[in-house]
């Protein structure tokens, strides 16, 4: 009788996972935060990117292996933006549920309509990300549709808690609803940009913006004397609206731009928490916004 | 339990480094040629953007890096004719510079970054794992045992440069393989910390090259051991904590040093007088 009543009290250990919080690890701050709006006390997120650092690197520390060691879930931004640390921290972990394959392996990119994938095989023209471009958090469009896939993953590995995380994602939708009429109302039509880096394509398009040209072609290598003077003639030439930069990546290059063309520089948080105020992707978003106009 | 799982194999990966650097950290000070490593592992650095420019990956990279090793090796083995001509430690810091311009210019007609490529030629001794350290081992092993039974030569090779020239490209060749594979698994900074800092301390006692390389070997060993568990307990990162640890050690050693050195004197003037 004993034997029976603790291997029932195991089963059911085993089987319903609700009482104890999940564990989610989250690669990039607004992963994080979407994560927590739909979570909310029903999980622990840890993030493992600073807000202002740049999202490409880690500087690797003990407790984001240890972090992705007792993970439930690790959930990153795909596309291959952080292939630096994901495959070494997923196989330092040495934990199965975060496997490639596995459900507690969430790439969050699967739920984005992806925009600039190389169709061809030759990588020689000069794109670092032949999956496409990995930065849509900017877009309102593609976050909502993550959202959804980010509630439906938790409700499959907490099934105990599936309709609280399924009213936290219509309050979720409620408010992003609200949030696109008034981003709807800001006029960006015909504004033009020069912009540091490739960051901003998914915003252009949603918000219908131009970004006529890149101050930099590739991260990290500086940009040829011709490429820069064509550069600067051609803003002369037609009218910009204004050089867009991240606040950790490509200012200062950008204010000397500035100076010589006339043209103001416009810093865009790159991510949640990167400036004060945007304390969630919401908040995050209205100040973007705010700063493009 | 899980601390020890976790910092296990970065510290027989640390073991690893140590023994070998502060080898390799004995001949690069006796022949006054500081930065030849940095120097090296950029030069060959300059092999693994070529194979980013053709899209290569896996061996095809670890082919362009091992003859760009060659290269390097070749050219530094005339170090000492170079030397009747130009200061070699400027002659090194081109070659350094060279090869990052060349990197960067290489790199610019490449799909990659230059922070793609720096990430890839930068490794980080806390993602090891139980493989690398072990290819690891047998690689430090098969340059390391020519080196335990010729060490008169190579030792006669970096003091008077006693040898030919294929001695001098021999030294600089198990140099270049075992930098390469050492600044792949710790990163350039942690790899010079592991090179000079032992063998800087052991000298400040003594010259003989089995006293300094046991002392450095026991310094390493204790830093490597300290910075694991302080990044491990404060949350740090692990590469700069064993480097700053080292360093302050290499300080507090010298300063000592000095500090006694200062005491005898007065202590001797003040009996003269």
């Amino acid at each position: 009788m004993k034997k029976i009543l603790f291997s029932l009290l195991i089963i059911a250990t085993l089987t319903t996972p609700a009482y104890a919080r999940l564990n989610v690890v989250a690669t990039l701050p607004w992963i994080g935060s979407i994560a927590s709006e739909l979570g909310r006390d029903k999980i622990n997120v840890k993030v493992l990117v600073k807000p202002s650092q740049d999202p490409h690197y880690i500087e690797a520390k003990p407790s984001m292996i240890l972090a992705t060691r007792n993970a439930d879930i690790l959930m990153y931004n795909g596309l291959d933006l952080e292939i630096g640390y994901i495959p070494l921290l997923i196989e330092s972990s040495r934990n199965p549920k975060i496997q490639p394959g596995q459900p507690g392996n969430f790439d969050c990119s699967r739920f984005v309509s992806v925009i600039e994938k190389q169709q061809t095989a030759d990588r020689s023209m000069g794109d670092v990300h032949p999956l496409g471009n990995p930065h849509y958090h900017f877009s309102p469009s593609n976050i909502l549709r993550v959202a959804r896939g980010i509630a439906q993953e938790l409700s499959s590995i907490d099934s105990g808690n599936s309709s609280f995380y399924r009213a936290n994602l219509l309050s979720f939708e409620e408010k992003l609803r609200n949030k696109q009429i008034r981003w709807g109302k800001r006029s960006f039509g015909g504004k033009r940009f020069v912009a540091y880096h490739r960051y901003f394509e998914y915003m252009a398009n949603e918000f219908g913006f131009q970004i006529v040209a890149y101050v930099e072609l590739k991260p990290g290598i500086p940009p040829s004397a011709g490429h820069i003077e064509g550069l600067i003639e051609n803003m002369k030439k037609s009218r910009t609206d204004g050089i867009l930069v991240t606040p950790s990546y490509g200012r200062e290059e950008a204010e000397s731009l500035s100076k010589k063309t006339g043209v103001k520089v416009i810093v865009i948080p790159q991510d949640v928490g990167s400036v004060p105020g945007a304390k969630d992707w919401f908040s995050f978003m209205d100040i973007v916004l705010s700063s493009l106009q | 339990m899980e601390v020890l799982s976790f910092l296990i194999w970065p510290f027989a990966a640390c073991v690893l480094l140590i023994l070998i650097h502060a080898y390799f950290g004995i001949h690069i000070l006796e022949r006054g040629i500081i930065f030849v490593d940095l120097s090296l592992a950029q030069f060959v650095g300059v092999g693994i953007a070529i194979s980013f420019l053709f899209g290569y990956e896996g061996t095809e990279r670890y082919i362009f890096s091992i003859t760009f090793a060659l290269l390097g090796a070749f050219i530094l083995a005339f170090s000492r004719s170079i030397a009747k001509y130009t200061n070699i430690e400027a002659f090194i810091g081109v070659l350094y510079i060279f090869s990052f311009a060349a990197s960067i210019l290489i790199l610019d007609r490449s799909p990659h970054g230059l922070e793609e490529f720096k990430s890839i030629l930068n490794g980080n001794i806390i993602w090891v794992d139980p493989r690398s350290v072990f290819d690891t081992f047998i690689l430090y092993s098969i340059i390391g045992i020519p080196h335990i039974l010729f060490r008169k030569k190579f030792l006669a090779l970096s003091r008077n440069g006693d040898g030919g020239f294929l001695w001098e490209f021999l030294f600089f060749l198990s140099f270049a393989i075992v930098l390469v594979k050492s600044v792949q698994m710790a990163g350039i900074l942690q790899v010079f910390a592991f090179l000079i800092i032992p063998a800087l301390i052991g000298r400040l006692f003594t010259r003989e090259p089995l006293r300094v390389l046991i002392t450095g070997w026991l310094l390493g060993l204790f830093s490597s051991a300290f910075g694991l568990v302080a990044s491990y307990k404060w949350d740090l990162p692990v590469a700069p904590v064993i480097v700053a640890s080292l360093s302050m050690f290499f300080f507090l050693v010298l300063f000592m040093i000095v500090l006694s050195k200062a005491y005898k004197m007065r202590s001797l003037s003040a009996k003269s007088n």
